[in-house]
């Protein structure tokens, strides 16, 4: 059984210490960790080496050092586990003289779909877009033609599915539509790996996550338990009172809280503890006799984890 | 197979949008135009003088270039440019049945364009003199042409996106000044191949008549056959080498 | 700051320099019109072609002058191996033609392509601007392209003249004029019909492709059927021959018109035409350019 969050139990895709340098510029370094059944969140700020991972992850480019094995193999050196890996790539770049359908196709045909029809229906029902699916693709806004490089992604119904910024010019129904897609796809057992900036959706579909910042690996794991592991920055938790000063006096002689502020009648905590403040906090408020109509933590969001990992 | 096929005939629609078939289709009927019209007043022992001369001055030292270049640097550059090559390659189908394909999908058109070009002129010349024996010669010819800068510019349009350019520069420098003045250098003229073919395949007398247009130390036709087929798969190889060891993205 | 928000100072400072506006905008797209189609400012790669080509242009008269100062025997009047100021015409102007086929291009297409014309429009700039500074920048340059060689080889005469340096720059002062008018036949000639082409076509290639095509193809054309016929109205064809009407032109400017090898000049035509002819594609290039910008953007 795996110990390290970074490395999963029945892996589908693998880093192995891998770098990329372009000339001087190094854009992943050292990086080891894997993927498995399910949604994984891949969050970094911009150039932090998302993309560049992604790209070698499907072939695109050679790693400088280490190696990337997708279903144990490198995709450059065998093309035949493209039939169990999709991308969508993060240029909005498409064929503008064929139609979503006939792009859609063309993709069944290339990935030696059996039945290419049936599976370019298949596809473009899955990503709503039946009813424009004769129109050429020059003239869908950006949020259709990332649904059709996503139709174009699961029409060989790959067991691999890399997107990157996959929410990128959807509006919020398209945007509700594919983040439950993505889910199911997860939830079947396929490897979903999502690249993405939107981090509160990320949050809702993913349920794991690989932060990178500056190429090398900053964090791994579920968000409760990465947020746990920086246990060198306090939980900071919002309380609204109707004794604040009174509870923020008590509260304070409390070893595991490391710090209070009084900010406009909302109390703010700060501890190492988020569980065991949790636990004790109403008892502390029984003894001073202190109602609690609000008990928050601020920042164990993906959003907030995230900050963090950036400023480190 | 089919992957190979759908490769090549969505090249084909890309290559060949309405406007540039009705553009390139203009270009490769002027040359059979202008000839109708000399026609109306020449002798008929003139015809195959002026044909020639079409031939050897027009038709394989520019047509056939400008055509074959513009479409050629396109077929799998703006692939790279557009960013649309990761859709191809990340296919379970080897480099080398992409690289075949594409260049398979610039000859189609270059050389169908070409050659319709090779029918029209032969087709006057021949209600002119009466002489059909140049129809198969100059289209075979003019594909071999095609097929060689296609081959050459295939991969280079890869690279750059001026490749007509360079293509261009190369033809009026190089083909059309250099070799012109050291003949031993013309296996190396792509248009010098094609026009090799037509002269091998063509009735006797007409390499003769050839020279005095310039184009003297033309090879056989087995020759240019032999050039036509190494080159087209050193290019191919050469591309199959380049989408597998380059980064592409 | 009020009681539902604040807004802290955290160091920015607002810009306080000049605002240039609209003229501002036309230099600034005029300069980068200039960068872009010599590479400046861009990787190694995209400076190749152009530089190489302004050094093809430059080098012959550079190594004459070169030689003639070398070789005290060697008379610039007498011994240059392509004539006078006039004949360098024919070189300059060849590889000036591979220039603007790259450069004509590389000013409008991009832009178009890549979608940033509405960056343009979201700036005091009008579209009639953006093609005016498009046009500018490929003129200028076609005009360096031409002088610079002219100016080196009219210094280079000047100096190894045995009368003496400024008496050489005044006998030959009327070679001025001539040159200028050259330059701005040739410009006239080359650039409006690049940019028309470019304005059409969608990919940089086929508009190179097509701009030499229609130079050459149709010059090429042009002179089979004037030479080959007497179809009555055939030698109206000359007229097609693009390519050559500046060559006919600059012949008439410099006094050449005699050993004339252009195609108008075969068949029967007085210079004056090739220039209306180049006035005349010059304008409806620029009107259709202009009037199709204006509803681009």
């Amino acid at each position: 059984m795996t110990t390290n969050p970074a490395l999963v139990e029945s892996p589908t895709v693998e880093l192995d210490d891998a770098s990329k340098w372009f000339g001087q510029k190094v854009a992943v370094s050292n990086v080891t960790c894997s993927f498995g059944p399910g949604v994984t969140g891949l969050l970094g700020p911009n150039g932090a080496g998302k993309t560049t991972m992604l790209r070698m992850l499907t072939g695109l480019i050679r790693p400088s050092q280490g190696s990337v094995r997708v279903l144990g193999v490198w995709p450059r050196i065998s093309p035949s586990v493209y039939t169990d890996v999709g991308l969508v790539p993060e240029e909005a770049a498409v064929y503008p003289s064929l139609t979503a359908r006939e792009y859609v196709r063309y993709a069944a045909t290339l990935s030696g779909v059996a039945d290419v029809d049936a599976a370019t229906t298949r596809a473009i029902d899955t990503v709503a877009l039946v009813e424009p699916a004769d129109r050429k693709l020059a003239g869908y806004s950006k949020g259709m033609r990332q649904r059709a490089k996503v139709a174009a992604a699961l029409v060989s119904d790959p067991q691999i599915l890399l997107l990157d910024e996959p929410l990128n010019g959807t509006d919020p129904v398209q945007r509700l539509h594919l983040i439950n897609l993505f889910q199911r796809l997860g939830a079947e057992g396929r490897t979903v790996i999502v690249s993405s900036h939107i981090l509160d959706e990320v949050d809702r579909m993913s349920d794991r996550v690989i932060a990178i910042v500056d190429g090398r690996l900053a964090a791994a794991g579920d968000v409760a338990a990465i947020r746990e592991a920086m246990t060198d920055i306090p939980y900071r938790v919002r309380i609204e009172s109707d004794s604040t000063r009174v509870l923020a006096a008590r509260l304070l002689e409390e070893a595991l809280v490391h710090g209070v502020s009084v900010d406009d009648g909302i109390l703010h905590v700060e501890t190492g503890d988020l569980a065991a403040l949790g636990l004790r906090v109403p008892v502390v408020a029984r003894e001073v006799d202190a109602r609690i109509t609000s008990f928050q933590p601020e920042d164990a969001s993906l959003e907030s984890v995230f900050r963090y990992l950036v400023r480190r | 197979m089919r992957a190979a096929w759908a490769i090549t005939s969505t090249t084909v629609k890309q290559l060949l949008g309405v406007r540039r078939m009705i553009v390139f289709g203009l270009a490769e009927l002027a040359p059979a135009g202008v000839f109708l019209l000399m026609t109306q007043t020449l002798a008929q022992e003139a015809a195959l003088d002026r044909f020639l001369g079409m031939v050897a001055a027009l038709y394989f030292p520019l047509l056939v270039p400008i055509v074959t270049l513009i479409v050629a640097a396109s077929a799998l550059g703006d692939e790279r440019r557009d960013g649309t090559l990761s859709f191809l390659v990340l296919r379970p189908i080897p480099r080398s049945v992409i690289a075949l394909s594409k260049f398979g999908g610039a000859v189609i058109v270059a050389a169908g364009l070409n050659v319709f070009g090779a029918v029209a002129l032969t087709v006057v010349y021949g209600i002119e003199s009466g002489s059909w024996s140049l129809v198969v010669p100059l289209a075979v010819g003019g594909a071999f042409a095609s097929i060689v800068y296609a081959s050459l510019f295939v991969p280079l349009g890869f690279f750059t996106d001026r490749a007509v350019l360079a293509g261009l520069a190369f033809v009026f420098i190089f083909e059309n000044a250099v070799v012109s003045a050291l003949s031993g250098l013309s296996s190396l003229s792509p248009w010098r191949i094609g026009l090799s073919a037509f002269a091998g395949l063509a009735p006797g007398g007409v390499k003769a008549e050839l020279a005095e247009f310039g184009a003297a130390n033309l090879s056989s036709f087995g020759a240019s056959l032999f050039w036509t087929v190494l080159i087209a798969v050193l290019s191919i190889g050469a591309t199959t080498m380049v989408l597998r060891r380059r980064d592409l993205a | 700051m009020t009681d539902k928000g604040v807004v802290y100072d955290l160091g920015y400072v607002p810009y306080e320099g000049e605002r240039r506006a609209r003229r501002g905008a036309i230099a600034t797209t005029y300069r980068d019109g200039i960068y872009r189609v010599f590479g400046i400012r861009r990787r190694a790669r995209k400076k190749i072609l152009p530089w190489s080509l302004i050094v093809l242009a430059i080098l012959p008269a550079t190594v004459f002058v070169g030689f003639a100062f070398l070789l005290s025997t060697f008379s610039p009047e007498a011994d240059s191996p392509f004539g006078g100021h006039g004949e360098y015409f024919s070189i300059t102007g060849g590889v000036v033609l591979l220039f603007v086929a790259l450069a004509g291009p590389e000013l409008l297409i991009p832009d178009r392509r890549e979608g940033v014309l509405a960056i343009y429009s979201s700036r005091p700039l009008t579209p009639d601007d953006y093609i005016g500074s498009r046009a500018a920048s490929l003129l200028t340059v076609v005009a360096g392209f031409m002088l610079i060689p002219q100016v080196l080889m009219y210094i280079g005469f000047a100096a190894l003249s045995s009368s003496g340096f400024f008496s050489a720059l005044l006998d030959n002062a009327d070679e001025i004029p001539k040159i200028l008018a050259a330059t701005v036949v040739y410009a006239l000639a080359m650039a409006p019909l690049a940019l028309l082409i470019s304005t059409v076509a969608s990919r940089k290639a086929a508009a190179t492709g097509i701009y030499l095509g229609v130079l050459f193809v149709g010059t090429g054309l042009a002179a089979a059927l004037v030479e080959a016929t007497s179809v009555p109205g055939s030698r109206y064809a000359a007229l097609l021959s693009i390519g050559d009407h500046p060559d006919f032109v600059r012949d008439w400017i410099f006094g050449l018109t005699g050993s004339s090898e252009a195609v108008m000049s075969g068949a029967g035509f007085d210079p004056w035409v090739s220039l209306a002819v180049i006035a005349g594609v010059a304008v409806a290039s620029s009107i259709f350019v202009v009037w199709r910008y204006r509803r681009l953007m």
